[in-house]
């Protein structure tokens, strides 16, 4: 097979025979091949190579793509989700913490005549916040036996600290502002274990005077 | 020139959307990439002379590309980008299997009776003939030779993915046509 002597058209063969052409330089080629003997028989052998070397075995796409790691979008959008929730936690709670609230807490654990996660209501209809916790106490010792080990804080109303038993705390205040400083740190404690629970920070401004839960009737 | 591994509007979104899509969280597009390259990676694949499996060399390209997306700068074909990927790969397990004192030379013997067994889909002599004078080539003539008139790559792309330059793969095409119609021609 004898070659053309016009090395750039057989150059732009293989592109002819995928298309990669505009149309001036098509046209141009097409017109060369159409006179060159050498370069027709070679476009023709170029196209049965093609044929030959796109012979390959079957792939199974869907394995492949079920091989494949997930888009980044989705894993920052599972991040933002969890960083939107802790941000909803700690804006209640320091919603809760500066404004007249009331706050019921039960734990799904305990064996109470309610067992439900625990709630946070405020007195801002508009923003309101649910927080599931197993919390801390504030309550004179019963004596009773807890399945959860105790933990003693200290209260602003009396000179002992009270057993608090967590994951149980039912609280009747006008404020959670007036838990004490340990009883409102348990709290937080006992919240930053939940999943997807951030450490929260109160706001040093915000006013911290707790009274022991229960003093109100609750 | 056109690029025909971007499709164009009429065939779907381009790569290049599709990449970015997937970024954004859309794993259908990843199906839509892999549906639309994976059968050129195979292709390849088989064409350098890829005995092992070549279905794992594909998946392994892809599980490579997409998790390292961000490093692909769109600088390139996607194709292009793919195919430098496998290109590694396919080398990586050759250089494993060296050291595992597996023969990594292709047997041309063995490399026929295989395309044979493809060749039975074809079935036809001229395909054949074809084929043994593909074997033939050398490694590099016959990777520049099957990116070049196997998938139409330029001579730009073909220089991306194997490492060389745009002139050298140039020569490399070249020769390789010239020792094909040598064998064609005896």
């Amino acid at each position: 097979m004898i070659d053309c002597p016009n090395g750039m058209m057989r150059d732009r063969l293989p592109d002819l025979l995928h298309g990669r052409l505009d149309a001036a330089e098509r046209a141009e080629v097409e017109a060369h091949v159409r006179g060159c003997a050498e370069c027709e028989a070679e476009l023709a052998l170029l196209a049965e190579l093609r044929t030959s070397l796109r012979t390959a075995p079957a792939v199974n796409t869907a394995a492949i793509v079920a091989a494949l790691p997930a888009p980044p979008a989705r894993a920052s959008i599972r991040a933002d989700r969890t960083r939107w929730s802790h941000w909803r936690a700690a804006a209640a709670i320091a919603l809760v913490a500066g404004g007249t609230s009331l706050v019921v807490m039960r734990s799904s654990q305990e064996q109470s005549p309610v067992a439900q996660p625990a709630t946070v209501a405020t007195a801002h209809p508009t923003e309101s916040a649910t927080v599931v916790a197993p919390v801390a106490v504030a309550r004179p010792a019963t004596g009773a036996p807890s399945p959860v080990p105790e933990q003693r804080v200290a209260s602003s109303h009396s000179g002992e600290a009270p057993t608090v038993r967590p994951r149980e705390l039912a609280v009747g205040v006008a404020s959670v502002a007036e838990l004490s400083d340990q009883e409102l740190s348990a709290l937080l404690s006992d919240m930053e274990s939940l999943d997807a629970t951030p450490s929260l920070e109160v706001e040093g401004g915000l006013p911290v005077t707790p009274a022991l839960p229960g003093k109100d009737g609750v | 020139m056109t690029d025909p591994t971007t499709p164009s509007p009429a065939d779907g979104p381009s790569d290049s959307e599709l990449v970015m899509r997937w970024r954004n969280g859309d794993q259908r597009a990843a199906t839509l990439l892999v549906e639309r390259h994976a059968g050129a990676v195979a292709r390849f694949a088989a064409s350098v002379g890829e005995r092992g499996d070549v279905d794992e060399v594909v998946q392994d390209t892809f599980v490579r590309a997409f998790g390292s997306l961000d490093g692909f700068r769109g600088d390139s074909a996607f194709r292009t980008w793919l195919f430098t990927i496998a290109r590694r790969l396919i080398l990586d397990r050759r250089r494993s299997e060296r050291r595992r004192g597996i023969a990594v030379e292709v047997d041309d013997a063995q490399l026929r009776t295989e395309h044979n067994a493809l060749d039975g889909v074809v079935a036809a002599e001229t395909q054949q003939r074809l084929r043994g004078a593909l074997e033939q080539l050398t490694p590099t003539q016959r990777e520049v030779f099957t990116l070049r008139v196997g998938e139409g790559m330029s001579y730009k792309e073909i220089a991306d993915t194997v490492g060389t330059t745009e002139g050298a793969a140039r020569v490399h095409y070249h020769n390789a046509m010239r020792a094909i119609k040598e064998l064609l021609d005896d």
